[in-house]
C-alpha cells in the first residue's frame, strides 16, 4: 500500500462506484475485527482464561455484528434507489463513473 | 445595483456587518482547519500502516529493530537515530522514483481539489478535506442568512442590495420549546399541558404529540365496553400498617429512571428479591437474619459471617447493566463469573447465580479491621487469594448448567473451546508476528496490544466515514443516502465506544490479579514482564 494513492480507507469517495468501495472495504475489515475477536475468545477459552473476558469479547462482537448488518442494510438501501438512476444514466451513455450528485438530479426528477 | 451612499460617520450596520463578517470567516477557518486536521490524522494512521508494512516486507536488521518498536508501541520516530537512516533512505528513493517517472495524469488535470481524480497523494486530500470543510461551512452561512432574510435562495450582495430596498427585515421574537428545546417563532408556542398535568410553553408538533399521549392515556383508562362481573365475590380490606407491599405492583419507570408503583415508607426496596433466600431487599440488602448474605447473619458459634462485603475494601465495579455495585449486592452469574448487580440476577433467576466468597473478595479488595482501618495485603499474601479466587470460580462455572449458547466456548474447558462455525484466522503473511489479525492471545500484554489495534481500526473507519460524508456533501448527493451513511458512522463509533468499555472493564478486573502475580514473581506465561515495566 503507498500512501500516495487514493483508496477506500482514504474515505474519498466522489463517485458512487468509489462510495461502494468504501462501503464494502469497510464491511470487510469489521468482519476482519469479528474475527479476530472470535479467535481471540476460542483462544482465551482453550487457555482456560477469564470467562467474563470471553463474555464481554462476545458482546462486543455482537455490537460489531449488528453494525455490520446495518452496514450492508445501508448498501442495499442505497443502491436500491441509485443503481437504476446509474443504469439509466449507462444506457443513455453516460459516464461510469456518475458522480452523486447526477444520481440525486435523476432520483429527484424520477 | 444601487448601494448606499457614502457617509464620513461610520453606521451601527456597518459594524454589526463587519462582525457577521468576521464571525463566518472564523467558523469558515475553524472548519477548514477541523477537516484538514481529521483527514491529517487519518493519513498519519495510514502512512504508519504502510510504513509498518514495509517495514516487515524488509529483511534487514534495522527494518527489523524499527518495526519491533513500531509494534511494541515505544519511540521509533525522530528521536530516535534508526529513523532519520530510515528517512533519508526512504526519502532519497521517492525523489529518484519522481525525478524518473512522468507525471501521472491525475497531476496533470489541474484544477481546484473536489475533481474527480482517481489518485491522489496525502497532501492533496488534507487540502481536498479542509477545501471541503470550509466550502460546507461558507454554504451553510449562507443558507442560514437566507434563511433569516427570509428569501428563497442566498444573496451575497448584503442586505442593502436586497430587492425593494426596504433594508433588513424585522426580526422575528423566537422562543424555546419547554419540551423538545426546539427554537421556534414565540408566535408558534402556547401553553399545553403535559400528560403528567404540567403546564409548559411548547411548539406546534409537541402539543400535538403530548394531546396524543393524553388521548392514548384516556383511551387505556376507559372501562371496556360491555358489562364485566367481578370474578372475586370477596370484601375489600385494608392492608395492615406496615405490610409488605406486593413487588409486582411495582413498575420500573423508564422515563424518570426508578422504580415507582410501590411504597418505600417501609425502607424495603420495592421489587427487588434476595437472590438467596427471595426475601425483599431493604436499602438493597437482605435484611432476613437466616440468610447469609443478610449483613446480620451467624454462624452456629453465633459469630459473624465474612460473607458481608462490607468488611472488604472493594474497588468500584459496574454490573453490566451500567449501575454501580453497592456493598451487599455482590454476586456472580456462572460460566461467566461477571459482576452482575441484584436487579439484574433477577431476570437471570434461571441461571444461579451465586454470592461471592470471602476469598474471592479478598483477591479483589482489602480487608477492614474492626476498627475500619484498611489492612494493605502483601503480594506473597494475596498471589494464593487469586489462586483459590480463580479456583472457586472454575469450579463453581463447572459445577452449574451452561446457559450460554452452544456456540460459544464460555463456560467450556476443554480445548475444543472453539465453536465449530469458527472462521480460521486471516493470514497476516508472517507466521511469527501476532497482529490483531490472528487472534493469539496468550497474555494480558497480548490482549492489551491486540485490542488497542482493533479500536484503531475502528477509528480509522470513523476517521474515513467523516472525509467521506464531506465528499458527498461536496458533491451534492442524495439527503438519504447522506442520512444512512452518517448513521451508519455513528453506529461505527459506538461499537468503538463500546469496545473501549470492554476494554477497560476487563483491565480493570484482570491487571490487579495479573500484578499481584508479578509481585510474587509469577512466571513469562501470565505477562510479559517488560509490558509491566513500561507502564
Amino acid at each position: 500500500m503507498s500512501i500516495a494513492t487514493t483508496d477506500a480507507s482514504t474515505g474519498e469517495t466522489y463517485t458512487h462506484r468509489a462510495w461502494l468501495d468504501w462501503a464494502e472495504t469497510s464491511i470487510e475489515r469489521l468482519q476482519e475485527l469479528w474475527n479476530s475477536l472470535d479467535s481471540m475468545c476460542a483462544q482465551i477459552g482453550a487457555d482456560d482464561g477469564d470467562q467474563a473476558q470471553i463474555a464481554a469479547i462476545r458482546a462486543w462482537q455482537a455490537e460489531i455484528e449488528a453494525v455490520i448488518a446495518s452496514g450492508r442494510q445501508m448498501v442495499a438501501d442505497v443502491n436500491a434507489t441509485q443503481v437504476p438512476v446509474g443504469e439509466a444514466v449507462a444506457a443513455a451513455g453516460g459516464s461510469a463513473n456518475t458522480p452523486h450528485k447526477q444520481y440525486a438530479d435523476e432520483a429527484r426528477s424520477a | 445595483m444601487a448601494s448606499a451612499p457614502w457617509s464620513p460617520t461610520p453606521r451601527a450596520s456597518d459594524a454589526v456587518e463587519i462582525i457577521c463578517i468576521l464571525i463566518i470567516t472564523h467558523l469558515i477557518m475553524r472548519a477548514a482547519a477541523q477537516a484538514g486536521a481529521d483527514q491529517a490524522r487519518t493519513e498519519v494512521r495510514r502512512a504508519g500502516d504502510a510504513i509498518r508494512r514495509d517495514l516487515g516486507a524488509r529483511r534487514s536488521a534495522a527494518a527489523g529493530r524499527l518495526r519491533s518498536r513500531l509494534d511494541a508501541g515505544r519511540d521509533a520516530g525522530p528521536v530516535y537515530p534508526l529513523w532519520w537512516a530510515w528517512a533519508a533512505l526512504r526519502g532519497g528513493s521517492a525523489v529518484r522514483r519522481a525525478w524518473r517517472q512522468n507525471r501521472r495524469p491525475a497531476e496533470t488535470q489541474g484544477g481546484r481539489p473536489g475533481t474527480n481524480r482517481s489518485t491522489t497523494g496525502p497532501f492533496s486530500r488534507i487540502f481536498g478535506a479542509a477545501w471541503r470543510g470550509g466550502a460546507y461551512a461558507w454554504a451553510d452561512a449562507r443558507r442560514q442568512r437566507a434563511a433569516s432574510t427570509g428569501q428563497g435562495q442566498p444573496q451575497g450582495t448584503g442586505s442593502r442590495a436586497r430587492p425593494g430596498g426596504t433594508g433588513r427585515p424585522k426580526a422575528v421574537p423566537v422562543g424555546v420549546c419547554e419540551r423538545c428545546g426546539a427554537v421556534v417563532a414565540l408566535a408558534a408556542l402556547a401553553d399545553a399541558t403535559t400528560r403528567h398535568g404540567r403546564t409548559a410553553k411548547m411548539c406546534a408538533a409537541c402539543r400535538a404529540a403530548v394531546a396524543g399521549e393524553r388521548q392514548g392515556d384516556a383511551d387505556d383508562a376507559r372501562p371496556q365496553a360491555g358489562p364485566v362481573d367481578d370474578p372475586v365475590d370477596a370484601e375489600v380490606v385494608d392492608d395492615p400498617p406496615g405490610a409488605t407491599p406486593d413487588p409486582e405492583l411495582n413498575t420500573w419507570d423508564e422515563n424518570t429512571g426508578n422504580w415507582s408503583g410501590g411504597t418505600d415508607q417501609t425502607g424495603v426496596t420495592p421489587g427487588v428479591r434476595c437472590i438467596e433466600c427471595g426475601e425483599l431487599l431493604t436499602g438493597m440488602v437482605c435484611s432476613n437474619p437466616e440468610c447469609r448474605l443478610c449483613p446480620g447473619y451467624r454462624d452456629r458459634r453465633g459469630l459473624p459471617v465474612a460473607t458481608n462485603p462490607q468488611q472488604w475494601a472493594l474497588p468500584v465495579r459496574f454490573c453490566g447493566c451500567g449501575r454501580q455495585l453497592m456493598p451487599g449486592t455482590w454476586c456472580a452469574v456462572d460460566a461467566t463469573n461477571a459482576d452482575i448487580c441484584l436487579w439484574c440476577a433477577q431476570d437471570h433467576r434461571e441461571v444461579a447465580c451465586r454470592p461471592r466468597e470471602p476469598v474471592e473478595l479478598a483477591a479483589i479488595g482489602d480487608p477492614i479491621d474492626a476498627d475500619g482501618n484498611r489492612m494493605a495485603l502483601s503480594p506473597d499474601d494475596r498471589a494464593p487469594l487469586a489462586t483459590e479466587a480463580a479456583r472457586i470460580a472454575l469450579t463453581a462455572a463447572q459445577g452449574t448448567p451452561n446457559d450460554s449458547p452452544p456456540a460459544e466456548p464460555a463456560g467450556t474447558q476443554d480445548g475444543s473451546a472453539a465453536p465449530a462455525a469458527l472462521p480460521a484466522p486471516t493470514p497476516t503473511g508472517d507466521d511469527e508476528d501476532m497482529t490483531c489479525a490472528n487472534g493469539e492471545v496468550h497474555t494480558q500484554a497480548d490482549w492489551a496490544d491486540q485490542s488497542a489495534a482493533i479500536t484503531g481500526q475502528l477509528a480509522g473507519i470513523t476517521d474515513s466515514a467523516e472525509n467521506m460524508l464531506r465528499c458527498l456533501t461536496a458533491k451534492e448527493a442524495s439527503r438519504s443516502q447522506m442520512t444512512t451513511a452518517a448513521a451508519w458512522a455513528d453506529q461505527v463509533q459506538a461499537a468503538m465506544g463500546y469496545g473501549q468499555d470492554v476494554i477497560a472493564d476487563v483491565n480493570a478486573r484482570q491487571d490487579p490479579y495479573v500484578d499481584a502475580v508479578q509481585g510474587a514473581g509469577g512466571s513469562d506465561e501470565v505477562a510479559r514482564p517488560d509490558y509491566y515495566d513500561e507502564m
